[in-house]
């Protein structure tokens, strides 16, 4: 079933077109969607955009944004999308493939030509992400609207989203979990949706009041935020599904009774869309520390000991490059390396990390050597080494800095620390800076980083913090 | 009464969330979270664990609003108003 003949079905059956899509202050029925995406496939033409071009959008979590992707999707558009400007993603570029840029203003959009546009012809129906490497260089990962709908339809059946589901998505559906696994999933029973922009405890709290959503697609941050907010339990939710960062087993304990034991935790990527997760009904043990099967058609496997493998029928095309250049194609029967490490148990996998040097914060892949360049940039410092410590932290896996000082500086650890304030976005702030001397070696004369996140007594001079 | 809250909250915000915000930088009337002190969602959170152990109160599911989260001068009327009230309540 293409996306044209999906919205007009849920468009035009009785189950459906009286649901909503709202993002607090714009709320449009399914019933009027085709007269709405019309009106923006004419401004559109008006201003020259066409399918032959593929155009990047600034993507927020609000009704006309969601408009404005019905009507890219049922065209079969090209298009790239980008969370709102802010903080550290004001530093990603336009791809340079892309002719136009639109972002929205008001319950409008502004069509702007992009200035490094480099005349590439690209192919239709086609979605890129960037993936979530958010202070190094990132690659743009392509999926074919076909197989986003694929993806979606088998997080329906998981999920069990019906046309009477109410869909709140507090994260950005420029994301693929926002998009891929919620947003679109909802679009293709014709659920009801509520979209929260920059949302915090007290926005969910007073819209969950409003909406009564008995589906949730968030982060750990917010459940932790929400632990402390949820005074009462909620019985209200079938589905309450957690992903974006490994959530720590401490907080799934803590927080799943306060959701009536339906607090679910997902696995899935950029490249992968959602890829596997623990059915509602499984007991507590195994959706808190395992991800539970893999969806229809998923298969996963465990390599050289630890090294997780997934084969997905509904995955990505590959990467491409700013210019539209193809880095890597991904072969229909290859097996992607995700990237992360993983334990399996019988057949119950559980993930305990990411197998490069990287950590995820509030969402957000943070490569331990970016931390070490900016640090590597203040004044005062001769060289850094960043670990990943072990342990949990207000944004997600604790990170500790080591820091050593060029001749005559004075810097401490907590000055040091202060000055990232400026320097990195919040959640790649190191939980702990400490001065020392000499930063441990191996024999080999590389930096003994186990030394470093095995703890400190090999160190002969005392912590400057 | 509102005054001696709002100053306690200065300092909590000051020396305790993980913002680096300066204490004599905080005006009681600006925004909480939009632009004027722009907390963070973690440290809204933290916030509210930070008055209820300050302060001796536990927020109801009412009191957790946008209303009440105005400005610092907004919660620290709240937070007087929920000390009374959990006054009276001690005294019935």
């Amino acid at each position: 079933m293409s996306f044209n003949s999906v919205l007009d079905c849920v468009a035009s059956s009785e189950t459906t077109w009286n649901n909503i899509i709202t993002d607090g202050s714009s709320t449009y029925r399914y019933a009027e969607l085709s007269v709405l995406i019309s009106d923006i496939d004419a401004f559109l033409v008006k201003h020259g955009v066409t399918t032959d071009d593929c155009v990047s959008i600034e993507c927020l979590n609000t009704g006309p944004c969601a408009l404005l992707l019905l009507a890219l999707l049922r065209s079969g558009f090209g298009f790239a999308m980008a969370p709102a400007a802010s903080g550290i993603g004001e530093l990603k570029p336009t791809p340079r493939f892309c002719r136009y840029r639109i972002s929205a203003v008001g319950s409008s959009f502004q069509v702007d030509v992009n200035p490094d546009y480099n005349g590439r012809p690209t192919a239709k129906a086609k979605l890129y992400l960037r993936t979530s490497g958010s202070m190094g260089a990132s690659k743009i990962v392509v999926h074919s609207h076909e197989k986003l709908l694929g993806n979606a339809r088998n997080v329906v059946k998981k999920y069990g989203f019906t046309s009477a589901s109410r869909a709140v998505i507090p994260v950005p559906i420029a994301h693929m979990y926002g998009f891929g696994a919620e947003f679109l999933p909802a679009i293709l029973v014709g659920a009801s949706i509520d979209l929260q922009e920059k949302t915090n405890l007290l926005k969910y709290l007073d819209r969950e009041k409003r909406f009564q959503p008995d589906i949730a697609f968030v982060t750990p941050n917010l459940c932790e935020m929400l632990l402390k907010a949820f005074k009462t339990p909620r019985a209200g939710y079938r589905a309450f599904v957690t992903s974006g960062q490994r959530i720590s087993e401490e907080l799934f304990r803590a927080f799943d009774p306060l959701v009536s034991g339906r607090l679910i935790n997902q696995y899935g990527s950029t490249e992968m869309g959602a890829t596997a997760a623990c059915d509602p009904g499984d007991g507590l043990d195994e959706r808190a520390t395992t991800i539970g099967r893999p969806l229809d058609g998923v298969e996963l496997r465990i390599e050289s000991a630890s090294d997780l493998y997934c084969q997905h029928p509904y995955g990505f095309e590959g990467y491409v490059d700013e210019n539209g250049e193809w880095l890597q194609k991904a072969q229909e029967d290859n097996w992607y390396r995700t990237g992360d490490v993983a334990a399996q148990d019988g057949g119950r996998i559980s993930i305990l990390g990411r197998a490069d040097a990287s950590v995820n914060r509030s969402g957000y892949l943070v490569l331990l050597a970016d931390i070490e360049r900016m640090l590597d940039k203040i004044d005062g410092i001769a060289t850094s080494a960043v670990v990943a410590a072990n342990g949990e932290s207000k944004h997600g896996e604790s990170i500790t800095a080591f820091c050593v000082l060029l001749p005559g500086s004075t810097l401490s650890g907590a000055q040091i620390r202060r000055r990232c304030f400026d320097l990195l976005p919040h959640y790649a702030i190191p939980d702990e800076v400490h001065v020392i001397e000499e930063l441990p070696a191996l024999p080999s004369g590389k930096l003994d980083r186990q030394a470093l996140i095995g703890g400190k007594s090999w160190l002969t001079t005392p912590l400057s913090s | 009464m509102v005054d001696d809250t709002i100053e306690q909250l200065k300092g909590l915000i000051a020396d305790k969330l993980d913002m680096n915000i300066d204490r004599d930088s905080i005006d009681p009337d600006a925004s909480l979270l939009g632009e004027g002190l722009e907390l963070d969602s973690l440290a809204l959170v933290e916030l509210i664990t930070l008055s209820e152990e300050n302060f001796g109160i536990e927020f109801g599911q009412d009191d957790l609003n946008m209303e009440v989260f105005a400005s610092l001068r907004s919660l620290a009327g709240s937070i007087c108003n929920i000390q009374s009230r959990t006054r009276e309540q001690v005294v019935a």
